[in-house]
């Protein structure tokens, strides 16, 4: 048995047994969401809980990123506000706005300068993992699962379209997105394969530094898609699950030593987020590294029994209740 | 998955009858150029990388600046970002005809043009599209060859 299924296997009865009780039942069909999501929110939201599932009926502020590449961001700025959208700067990020009104015509979608590759539209959590992973010009960087290209176009931007880029894609069907979103933000630094993370140990190739922003439950995109109240059931965490720590461990394989790697998802459940970084901690011997200047939770010690290592504080989780984005959870780690 | 397929270094020269045709005064793109499946790209990737690729399935490498027809090469948007500062066969259009070309729509103007191909450009002097020109009684019709409304029409 590999590693990573005799973890899996000693998890599995504390991870996935329910204790359901009325109490629950109530909140669960007060607010729309299947009963053992409710459960594991009271466990790590405690008191928080309901404020959580409130907010998940609240649509989110739409939020852009500037493309450096193509224009100044201050010039988007103004031709955007010339057309009747107000933007106010993300605080933390080198390029992103948030969108705060938008005229009755054209969409966020349809302006001329997003065909021009002015910008891109991304939730604004999600433009936290290439901030946080930060790759430099000349750096040899791997992007493990690419699709639709938002965090990849965003490297190449902090990259300044210099040093390289591999993007990974495994699903074909994913791939024209990703390739129209390179072609129209201008990023020539991104050399994009039809390969899964799995595989990438084959190329033989070392990395500076690597993106794995997960496939997940999308546990954090309620706000978004109200259809996830009640669309991921447990076994289907448990072969996410399965599909993260295979990730991660080939992603490791391809870390040069002293490399930084991002484990970051798109979820807010601990199964897809604790439960695979601890696994880097204690079976790989990677460490967390503290993330500064960007807001957000501390990542959790213990989950329904399991007690993970101290250092996953230093990991982010980022709620819409608390930090108006979408559910995130993004965590720097580092080879020894 | 299909059976690999070799990505192929491509000279520069290639490109040259394509600037010709739009009046480019030289070759404005510094990138490397490599073929795959009939399209060329133009890339910062470090060479050493693509070489150490090679063999695998390789989608693209940076941006796709020309698709090769038995007719002849076919410039892709990309291109036109770069060939706008150095060609100059250019249609400049107000706002309100451009988003007539967006939608993919061809369009008359009284204007008359001595050039077949152009690039289309709107009032910052940011490429809007490829166009081909044919003369009318009254002016000149604009067709768009290809238009950046392409990203939201079929970039999927």
């Amino acid at each position: 048995m590999s590693e990573i299924d005799s973890y899996l296997k000693n998890n599995d009865s504390l991870l996935y047994t329910y204790r359901i009780t009325p109490d629950i039942k109530r909140i669960a069909e007060k607010y729309g969401f299947l009963d053992y999501m409710v459960e594991r929110y009271l466990e790590f939201l405690g008191e928080g809980t309901e404020d959580f599932l409130s907010s998940c009926s609240v649509p989110l502020t739409k939020s852009i990123r500037c493309n450096s590449l193509k224009i100044d961001c201050g010039k988007l700025e103004k031709r955007l506000t010339d057309k009747g959208f107000s933007l106010k700067r993300i605080e933390w990020s080198r390029f992103g706005y948030r969108v705060e009104k938008v005229p009755p015509r054209p969409t966020l979608g349809a302006t001329v300068e997003y065909m021009k590759g002015f910008y891109y539209i991304q939730g604004e959590a999600s433009m936290i993992p290439p901030e946080v992973l930060s790759p430099k010009e000349g750096e040899l960087v791997l992007d493990m699962a690419s699709s639709p290209g938002g965090k990849t176009t965003h490297m190449a931007q902090l990259m300044n379209n210099r040093g390289t880029i591999v993007a990974l894609e495994k699903n074909p069907a994913r791939l024209r997105k990703i390739r129209s979103n390179i072609s129209r933000l201008g990023v020539s630094n991104v050399v994009l394969l039809w390969m899964g993370g799995e595989d990438v140990p084959k190329l033989g190739i070392e990395f500076d530094k690597i993106l794995l922003d997960a496939p997940c439950s999308g546990e954090g995109l309620i706000p978004l898609d109200p259809s996830r109240k009640t669309k991921t059931k447990p076994e289907d965490l448990k072969n996410f699950q399965r599909t993260q720590l295979i990730l991660l461990a080939s992603g490791f394989k391809v870390l040069k030593r002293g490399g930084y790697m991002v484990y970051s998802t798109c979820s807010i459940a601990p199964e897809e987020d604790e439960v695979i970084v601890d696994f880097a901690v204690k079976y790989l011997g990677m460490r967390v590294e503290k993330i500064q200047g960007i807001p957000g939770e501390r990542g959790l010690t213990s989950f329904k029994g399991l007690s993970f290592s101290p250092e996953l504080t230093q990991c982010l989780r980022i709620y819409p209740h608390l930090q108006h984005m979408e559910g995130f959870f993004v965590c720097l780690l580092r080879k020894e | 998955m299909p059976a690999e397929e070799r990505v192929r270094k491509v000279n520069p020269g290639l490109l040259a009858h394509v600037f010709h045709e739009y009046g480019c005064n030289k070759i404005p793109v510094k990138l490397d150029l490599y073929e795959i499946r009939n399209v060329i790209y133009g890339t910062t990737v470090n060479p050493g990388v693509i070489e150490m690729l090679n063999g695998n399935i390789v989608e693209m490498i940076g941006v796709p600046l020309l698709l090769k027809k038995r007719t002849g090469m076919v410039p892709l948007l990309p291109l036109g970002d770069y060939m706008i500062k150095s060609c100059s066969h250019k249609v400049i259009l107000p706002d309100k005809i451009i988003e007539k070309v967006l939608y993919g729509k061809p369009v008359i103007v009284k204007e008359v043009y001595n050039f077949r191909r152009a690039l289309l450009v709107d009032g910052y002097n940011d490429f809007v599209a490829f166009v081909t020109l044919r003369r009318r009684n009254r002016g000149t019709e604009i067709i768009p060859v290809l238009d950046i409304g392409w990203y939201l029409r079929g970039g999927g």
